[in-house]
């Protein structure tokens, strides 16, 4: 029997053109920010990647101005077919620059450079190409003949999609006529920076788009800014709940986007191989840093031991490690608290009796790496399937009905996502209908597309991105 | 295909076969794919060890070393040997003979020094 090892083949870190320092974009330029700088960590290495100079309450103030100025005097007043053109064009640097994009972002988030590469990067392209083509059309989305925009936009944006998230924000606030102060996450900042600097290449009017980097505090100061017209939040439903309270009678418009804690269906008739792919990409996407991972898999009892079984076997062919490598499935979890979070989470499951079961992979020495792990033997009532773990942990609970699959799917105070794995189109049609989650995929997972709106119920927040049904988000309707 | 491939072990198949290798399209990855999980999971119920055979379409090296790697990854290390996985493509050895040459002199000679037959 011949035992093959593979060779490392790791992207080079050069690619990324890491630079020592990096600076807030305020008004079209870079300036220093007066806020403590940070320092970013390479969450694979724990090396510090660069220093990032933050903004202080001064410089919320700065950039707000700027936006608003850019929101009076050029942006709102310039028509839509003008605003497509820099759209498409911050799109097509993205996709020239797609590669440095990528190992950036591998490199401060330590998200696999195969998910950077093919799934981060072309949906961010993706989406500035589909709003770029909505900026002359807003009056043929469904909200009147010529509706306008709102304002200026303050967003806050989370660490597990760092440019992604960005462009969600970005791009449909820009098609709408908005301009926008956004803050990119604390441990995440580069990505958006180098957004920025694209924003400049493509010559964007200074003032419309701001970056600021810098913690919570940045981000509280921002929200609660009055200049500004529309918050837009992605991130946890903790912070979403300050943010909604803080906003309460102010009149302006909010849209939240917040945890999960989705529930992917297996009914005994899914192609079996098919829905363990899918239960893999559900969790172990992105190192389970997902809002929208299938963190529960809910299994029909008479199927629930072949799934498990095969479930095992494909999780132990992860393979974890170095993020920049292209073999690697499972990068590096984004930071040491992260990591706690979901070492104490598990630690739970163990103390309230589910069964553990963890990957043998090895894992590299330095950096915050977590094993692929699955419970069994979970009920409804353990904290880890109701709370977010944020990681790659995975629930499996069983069902014998298909009215019990849907019961124990609603009961969870989030409703983001769900899955279906059935080979009946009817019984997934009648899932879809009776779930409370804003988006239901059906015989897949973790499927983004910018035509699609995404967005949650209850606890995961409310308002949508992406599609026809973003738009409203960014439009005074 | 799975189905088929399922249906052929339980008719008690030593290996399975893409095909003949003289239609078109003939072996592909994902096919070939599907039938490596079917003899993984034939070993797993069974204890058994059943073979795969992906003919034609495999033209050159480099295909090859994927389907290798797919042997590898989806049945397991132990189908690589030439008892389980063997491929059926007769234009592979002229390539892998070119290949060998091209390590041993630096250089590509080219498909005129080795011999069709």
């Amino acid at each position: 029997m011949m035992n093959w090892t593979y060779a490392p083949a790791p992207e080079s870190r050069e690619i990324a053109r890491l630079r020592p320092s990096y600076q807030p974009f305020i008004d079209g330029s870079f300036v220093d920010g007066a806020g403590e700088p940070l320092k970013t960590v390479n969450p694979a290495t724990e090396e510090v990647l660069a220093e990032v100079s933050t903004a202080a309450p001064s410089d919320v103030d700065a950039a707000v101005d700027a936006a608003r100025r850019a929101y009076d005097e050029v942006w709102s007043r310039m028509p839509g077919a003008e605003r497509a053109k820099y759209l498409f064009r911050i799109a097509r640097i993205v996709q020239e620059r797609a590669r440095e994009l990528a190992v950036l972002e591998s490199l401060d988030n330590g998200k696999p450079i195969r998910e950077s590469r093919d799934v981060d990067i072309p949906l961010v392209a993706a989406h500035f190409f589909h709003h770029a083509g909505w900026a002359d059309k807003l009056g043929y989305a469904g909200y009147g003949p010529d509706p306008r925009p709102l304002g200026v936009a303050g967003q806050v944006i989370p660490w597990n999609f760092p440019l992604l998230m960005a462009a969600w924000k970005v791009a449909p606030a820009l098609a709408c006529g908005n301009t926008v102060v956004l803050k990119p996450a604390e441990t995440t900042p580069l990505t958006a920076l180098v957004l920025a600097e694209i924003c400049q290449q493509a010559d964007l009017p200074p003032g419309v788009v701001n970056f600021i980097p810098g913690a919570g505090d940045v981000g509280a100061t921002l929200v609660n800014h009055p200049g500004v017209d529309k918050v837009a939040f992605t991130g946890s439903t903790e912070v979403g709940k300050l943010i909604q309270q803080s906003l309460a009678g102010t009149g302006r418009k909010l849209t939240l986007e917040l945890g999960g804690k989705a529930a992917n269906i297996i009914f005994d008739d899914a192609p079996v191989d098919q829905a363990v792919e899918g239960i893999v990409n559900g969790i172990f996407f992105n190192q389970g840093h997902v809002c929208c991972a299938g963190s529960r898999v809910l299994v029909q009892e008479s199927v629930a031991d072949e799934v498990l079984d095969k479930l095992r076997y494909r999780v132990s062919t992860l393979r974890v490690g170095d993020p920049l490598d292209k073999n690697t499935d499972v990068g590096a979890i984004n930071s040491r608290q992260q990591l706690q979070k979901i070492t104490e989470l598990v630690d739970s499951g163990d103390a309230e009796g589910a069964q553990r079961w963890t990957s043998p992979c090895p894992l590299p020495d330095k950096g915050f790496f977590f094993a692929p792990t699955v419970f069994s033997d979970v009920s409804q009532a353990m904290r880890i399937a109701r709370e977010e773990i944020f990681g790659p942990v995975l629930s499996v609970l069983t069902f014998r009905t298909p009215a019990e699959a849907v019961a124990k799917a609603n009961n969870t105070p989030y409703g983001l996502s769900a899955g279906v794995w059935t080979e009946k189109g009817s019984r997934i049609l009648w899932m879809a209908q009776r779930m409370r989650a804003g988006v239901v995929w059906a015989n897949t997972f973790n499927r983004f597309d910018p035509a699609a709106p995404f967005g949650g119920y209850t606890e995961s927040g409310f308002g949508r991105e992406g599609g026809r049904a973003g738009l409203e988000a960014y439009l005074d309707v | 295909v799975r189905r088929a491939s399922w249906l052929a072990l339980l008719a008690g198949a030593e290996f399975i076969k893409t095909s003949t290798g003289k239609v078109s399209p003939a072996a592909t990855l994902p096919v070939t794919h599907v039938m490596l999980q079917a003899v993984h999971d034939w070993h797993v119920v069974t204890g058994a060890l059943r073979g795969v055979k992906a003919a034609g379409g495999i033209r050159n090296t480099k295909d090859a070393i994927r389907y290798l790697v797919a042997v590898n990854e989806v049945a397991g290390p132990q189908w690589l040997t030439p008892d389980l996985f063997r491929v059926g493509a007769s234009s592979l050895l002229n390539d892998l003979l070119m290949q060998r040459r091209t390590q041993l002199e630096g250089h590509y000679s080219g498909a005129d020094y080795v011999t069709v037959d």
